[in-house]
């Protein structure tokens, strides 16, 4: 199956957080790797592979991020931006997971791209079932970019 | 003060002009009038001289034959000789020595004197005295005759050789010679008077019903003298010649004087309109000068009040910007609790007893509570900062959309809900008045109370005057008048609400915030155990029919 070559990076800084949601998709029958970083430079490094992230085969291009805004240092949307700017990541779908509902940041966020915009329900069985259903779509439905072209 | 001098320099200018105009017209029939008198006056001197010597000639031829020849044909004689060449005379007599007049030429006009003694007469007694004899000449006074004017009569001693032969009387009627004298132009252009003594003796013309005062009469005054005779010479300008005498121009004079009044008054009214204009001027000089000033502190205002709202608008971001940080670092952990009481009791369920269950409820219980007043101050935030655009709808749909989110709720309590039908058009933001009516029937729905047999709920619209109520009534457990206006305000629960089921102490809070936020207002009315009514309005001009 395509599972061996599916990546997924989580971009949370709450450690409990990324938890929960590796926990979710894990329950909703996602087998690929998932990666965490904690902050927007680390993704970026990640996504790079600059710093701690050199390893090319380790650390390959994710086929599905989740990117939270509220980060330390480079904040969630600048991220974004970064990736949808460049040639060889824009086509990475990037879902938007926070727990801020706000206008601006949901706007904005489209106004980058983004693939999609998710807010963090607070009850547990809620939480899981949202994770568990962007899994099944973004992971095992939805058909994923090329990311290198040949 | 300036129109009072101008009127008088106009008026001055007008009377001095008149006056002048006057004067040398009296001054032209005064020159007139000076020569035409001094003519009169040559005349009459010359008439009379030649008469009284005429007489004086014939008294001496009279008495100068030797030897002498007092016949009466020699005396009608002479008398027609002069009475032909000298007209004037009225009649010619010869008078004896005793006084009686004797012979008359012509004999007809005076036939009635014939044989009149004469010294007997009163009228006479001054002429013929004593010795009168030795006078060449006596005159009597001007007296009235027979209506004929004045006369008067010359008396001459006729003498031969010191032996008084009587008197050659000449008589003279004022009338004729004044005739003979002057010619009819004179009569026309002046009135001419004759005065012996204070005796007035001729007039021509109207005797004047009044005579104005004497210095201010034009006229002139000629001597006329002839042996034993003064008389005065009265001349006036007839009306005729020269009209302002008696009556000045006076038109000239009225119309000059309306002139001058009337340029004064409009100099007069020119002068007020001018100060009108300038106080008008200085009024708007002041007004503008105000205005700048009140510009000035306007635009400083203008500058201060920008300045205070780009700090207010800074504020509200600030704010927003803190409350969406607070609300999510403040979530964050909740959802944390949440998902790890949840994964808990995945993993671990087995191992818990039925009271470790119990207490991961609680916490459970908590980390929800605190999510929903972290939400509902969120919105109440939002309040503040509407972004929908206002439009019209039908109150209907909303109350429709607001039952949608309460579907599970109200069946879980059996509730049943009527809404009134026809239900109006309102004007608003459609997404806030939905919130309205989900947190008056949320509300309605959680304290109807657990006893209540038949839980009901009555969404309409009833009138006052031309003001729409809309309502939202239930029969619940209702809320004593005391917290009427508490439940209104941000976190005050209800000791009675605390029972029943869960809340915030916001939900009434954003629903008065929303309804006077759209210019309505919004109050309950209720009585503990029999329900509550809530009532709320929205402008009146943005409520449809």
């Amino acid at each position: 199956m395509r599972e061996a070559t599916l990546k997924m990076l989580i971009v949370e800084d709450e450690e409990a957080h990324a938890e929960l949601t590796k926990r979710a998709i894990r329950k909703a029958g996602y087998g690929g790797g998932i990666d965490v970083v904690s902050d927007g430079e680390a993704a970026l490094d990640y996504l790079y592979n600059r710093g701690n992230y050199q390893d090319k085969e380790k650390y390959c291009i994710p086929t599905l991020i989740l990117l939270d805004i509220k980060l330390p240092g480079i904040d969630g949307i600048e991220v974004l931006k970064r990736i949808k700017e460049d040639p060889d990541l824009k086509r990475i779908p990037v879902i938007m997971l926070t727990t801020s509902a706000r206008e601006q940041d949901i706007v904005s966020s489209y106004n980058h791209y983004a693939n999609s915009y998710l807010t963090k329900p607070v009850g547990f069985k809620e939480f899981e079932e949202k994770v568990k259903q962007v899994g099944v779509y973004w992971t095992i439905l939805n058909v994923p970019p090329v990311l290198k072209e040949a | 003060m300036l129109v009072l001098a101008v009127f008088l320099v106009f008026g001055g200018t007008t009377v001095f002009f008149w006056h002048h105009q006057n004067r040398d017209e009296r001054e032209l029939v005064f020159r007139q009038m000076n020569t035409s008198a001094e003519q009169i006056v040559v005349r009459m001197e010359g008439l009379m001289t030649a008469r009284m010597t005429a007489l004086r000639l014939l008294a001496d031829r009279w008495v100068e034959r030797t030897p002498p020849d007092f016949s009466r044909e020699r005396f009608v004689q002479f008398a027609e000789d002069i009475y032909r060449h000298y007209p004037g005379f009225a009649a010619i007599n010869w008078i004896d020595p005793q006084g009686v007049i004797r012979w008359l030429f012509p004999e007809e006009n005076t036939v009635q004197a014939k044989g009149r003694n004469i010294r007997r007469d009163p009228f006479y007694k001054e002429i013929f005295q004593e010795g009168d004899k030795d006078r060449p000449l006596a005159v009597t006074p001007c007296a009235p005759s027979n209506g004929q004017g004045f006369a008067f009569e010359a008396f001459i001693p006729l003498i031969h050789e010191h032996v008084l032969q009587g008197y050659l009387e000449g008589a003279f009627q004022v009338n004729r010679i004044v005739g003979i004298c002057l010619a009819e132009d004179v009569f026309r252009d002046f009135s001419v008077r004759l005065y012996e003594g204070k005796k007035l003796i001729f007039t021509s013309g109207k005797q004047r019903s009044f005579s104005p005062p004497l210095e201010s009469r034009l006229h002139v005054v000629g001597e006329i003298r002839f042996p034993e005779k003064i008389w005065r010479l009265d001349l006036e300008p007839s009306p005729l010649i020269f009209s302002s005498n008696a009556a000045p121009d006076v038109p000239f004079l009225v119309f000059g004087l309306a002139a001058s009044a009337i340029l004064s008054l409009l100099l007069l009214f020119l002068l007020q309109r001018m100060s009108m204009y300038k106080e008008a001027r200085d009024q708007a000089f002041h007004e503008i000068g105000e205005r700048k000033q009140a510009q000035k502190a306007l635009q400083q205002n203008e500058k201060e009040l920008e300045r205070l709202l780009s700090e207010l608008a800074r504020n509200n971001e600030e704010l927003e910007t803190f409350v969406y940080t607070v609300s999510h670092d403040l979530k964050t952990p909740i959802v944390t609790i949440e998902g790890f009481i949840g994964a808990l009791r995945e993993d671990f369920g087995d191992l818990l007893s039925g009271e470790g269950e119990r207490y991961l409820s609680y916490m459970s219980q908590a980390a929800r509570k605190m999510e929903m007043l972290i939400s509902d101050l969120l919105e109440l935030s939002r309040i503040g900062r509407l972004t929908e655009k206002k439009g019209e709808f039908p109150f209907g749909e909303v109350v429709q959309e607001a039952l949608t989110g309460l579907q599970a709720l109200i069946r879980e309590r059996g509730v049943q809900v009527d809404i009134q039908k026809n239900l109006p058009v309102v004007y608003g933001e459609r997404k806030r008045l939905v919130q309205v009516m989900e947190n008056l029937l949320s509300n309605a729905v959680k304290y109807m109370g657990e006893d209540n047999p038949s839980p009901q709920i009555h969404v309409g619209i009833q009138r006052e005057g031309a003001q729409a109520l809309f309502f939202v009534r239930d029969n619940g457990i209702g809320i004593d008048q005391r917290h009427f206006e508490k439940i209104f305000q941000i976190f005050q629960r209800l000791p009675s609400a605390k029972e029943h089921g869960e809340g915030t102490g916001v939900g009434l809070t954003i629903v008065k915030q929303i309804v006077e936020r759209l210019g309505g207002r919004i109050w309950v009315e209720s009585e503990p155990g029999k329900g509550s009514t809530f009532f709320f309005t929205l402008k009146d001009k943005e409520v449809g029919r």
